[in-house]
């Protein structure tokens, strides 16, 4: 019985961590429906920041968070204005070659400027858990799961109540009237972009301190943002929450109680099923069928 | 030649039309839809043009905002208050003064009534100002006032088309754009709706209406062109279109 209210915890958790790396694609995808296969690579890149900042700087990853956030955003800006609008609104295809573009030429940078090392690094209270009557919870994944649900909250604030928010979420809508309201629809996209970068870079720094991070660490990460993105509803950005704790705790139990080598198997599976029964997300709220 | 800063203001806001469109030609890719078309429109005017389906009289609306490239001959352009638009964005179209309520309302659906109408001023700054404007759409429009939170996508036909009245007007245009404002509406809202329109005139906004209710948008109409395949068929004044045994035989079904 602990053992599965162990395996619960563990998931929840993990939930927390799939939540906050996928709720920038998911907004991405949101706003101009441009699916970033690059998107693990932001992931990469916040984890390294917080690495080398911590190994050079000595400074704490919870307190580089802001540093990685303000870096990834910049980047995610640039990236933005010089590359990514030049595919909004065009045909899906031009943004996944686009895209896998940028993933294919980051990731190789980095394997050049960092080498393929497997690399973790030691903070000293992110080792440690809390027990509770048996139960372990690790600190540094309770931080990262309190920190998804901050985050998600946060960007949901941003959207729903300032100017900024109306003006993405007008674009997400209607691009052509979302100009004839006077706005620029280019600045919207770059600002959305950047903002998913950002907070994706966060999340990388999180998970650095608990994964083992190396240059070809984002794929992967692509392809969970992608499940839990279609879990919540392409595009539903409350939706990323509900889909990274679902893959999570599904993965968790199935790993407890089945075998581990299963929970890929069922992971796909409920998502062929969602796919097929409901693709437009769990709640029905996602912008693409 | 460079004039003097206030020569070219009074020119343009005395002098010039509010809008004037002179020899363009516009369509989508391959397709030219719009053939030579010119027509002007006089500050305080209503203009209306009408025309069957596929005329290209949405695509006359497009152009002028700047949503659909127009091509000109030499010395053919768009027009606004003596300024050639040509290769402005729509964005910066509007923030000249010109704004637009389109074809099938494209209001929102995701955002309340609410947020539909600030956006609409979005281009503006001072909060003053646009409180004074949603005052006058509300006068207009009292029904919206207690609808402010509703989701627009759950408003009806007549309702959509009166907030997109309402959303344009809140950019306070000089000229206001309206594709058929009374598409898909029953009579009796259309004729609500074209009252709007006349009360909005009043309040000095000059207004270019596309319409297929050919005679209620004549009778509110000062002028009115005829666009038949791209191509301005036939124009004058309001009154004496009415009249007139084509415009009779063809769009009043007289
Ligand atoms: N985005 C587009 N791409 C290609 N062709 C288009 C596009 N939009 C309109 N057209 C074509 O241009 C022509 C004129 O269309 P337009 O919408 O301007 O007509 P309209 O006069 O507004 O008609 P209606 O009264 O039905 O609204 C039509 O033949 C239409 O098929
Ligand atoms: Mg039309």
């Amino acid at each position: 019985m602990s053992l599965t209210i162990q395996a619960l915890i563990n998931g929840i958790l993990l939930g927390g961590v799939y939540a906050l790396y996928s709720a920038g694609f998911c907004l991405i995808f949101g706003v101009m429906g441009v699916v970033n296969i690059a998107h693990g690579e932001l992931v990469m890149l916040g984890a390294f920041a917080a690495y080398w900042l911590f190994l050079l700087g000595r400074i704490d990853p919870l307190i580089s968070l802001p540093i990685s956030f303000g870096l990834l955003f910049c980047f995610g800006y640039i990236l933005q204005r010089l590359l990514i609008n030049r595919v909004v609104g065009a045909p899906p295809i031009m943004s996944y070659i686009l895209t896998f573009g940028i993933h294919l030429v980051i990731a190789n940078v980095a394997l050049l400027a960092w080498t393929a090392d497997f690399r973790t690094f030691a903070v000293p209270w992110a080792g440690t858990s809390l027990t509770w009557g048996g139960l372990v919870i690790p600190k540094a994944r309770l931080v990262t799961f309190v920190l998804a649900g901050f985050v998600v909250g946060l960007l949901y604030l941003l959207l729903s109540r300032t100017r900024a928010g109306r003006a993405i979420r007008s674009t997400a809508q209607d691009w052509e009237m979302a100009r004839l309201m006077g706005i620029n629809v280019r600045a919207v996209y770059a600002l959305t972009f950047a903002l998913g970068a950002g907070v994706t870079g966060v999340a990388g720094s999180m998970v650095s301190t608990f994964f083992v991070i190396h240059p070809q660490m984002g794929l992967q990460y692509t392809i969970v943002a992608f499940c839990v993105a279609v879990l919540g509803g392409m595009g539903y950005l409350p939706g990323a929450l509900l889909g990274g704790l679902l893959l999570g705790v599904v993965e968790s139990l199935c790993a407890a109680l089945l075998s581990p080598g299963l929970s890929v198997a069922v992971t796909f599976f409920i998502l062929f099923l969602v796919l097929l029964i409901r693709p437009r997300g769990l709640l029905g709220r996602g912008m693409l069928e | 030649m460079k004039w003097p800063r206030i020569l070219r203001w009074s020119w343009r806001i005395l002098v010039a039309d509010m809008l004037k469109i002179a020899h363009i030609n516009s369509g989508y890719g391959d397709v030219q839809v719009l053939r030579d078309v010119s027509l002007e429109v006089l500050r305080g005017e209503i203009v209306s043009v009408i025309g069957p389906n596929a005329a290209g009289k949405t695509t006359l609306m497009r152009s002028i905002v700047g949503l659909t490239r127009p091509r000109a001959a030499e010395g053919g352009g768009i027009f606004f208050e003596g300024r050639n638009l040509d290769g402005l964005a729509p964005e910066q179209i509007v923030r000249l003064g010109i704004t637009i309520a389109p074809e099938g309302a494209r209001i929102f659906p995701d955002m309340t009534v609410l947020e539909n109408l600030y956006l609409g001023a979005h281009a503006l700054k001072d909060q003053r100002r646009i409180k004074g404007l949603l005052d006058r759409v509300f006068r207009l429009h009292p029904w919206l006032a207690d609808r402010g939170s509703q989701l627009a996508g759950t408003l009806s036909g007549g309702e959509r088309q009166m907030l997109s009245i309402g959303r344009a007007l809140m950019s306070d245009p000089k000229l206001l754009l309206l594709d058929e404002p009374s598409l898909g509406l029953h009579p009796v809202v259309a004729e609500h709706v074209f009252s709007a329109i006349q009360a909005i005139n009043q309040d000095g906004v000059t207004a270019l209406m596309v319409e297929q209710k050919v005679a209620f948008s004549l009778e509110i109409s000062a002028r009115a062109y005829v666009l038949e395949n791209g191509s301005i068929a036939m124009s004058g004044p309001a009154a004496e279109l009415i009249d007139d045994p084509h415009i009779k035989k063809a769009y009043l079904a007289l």
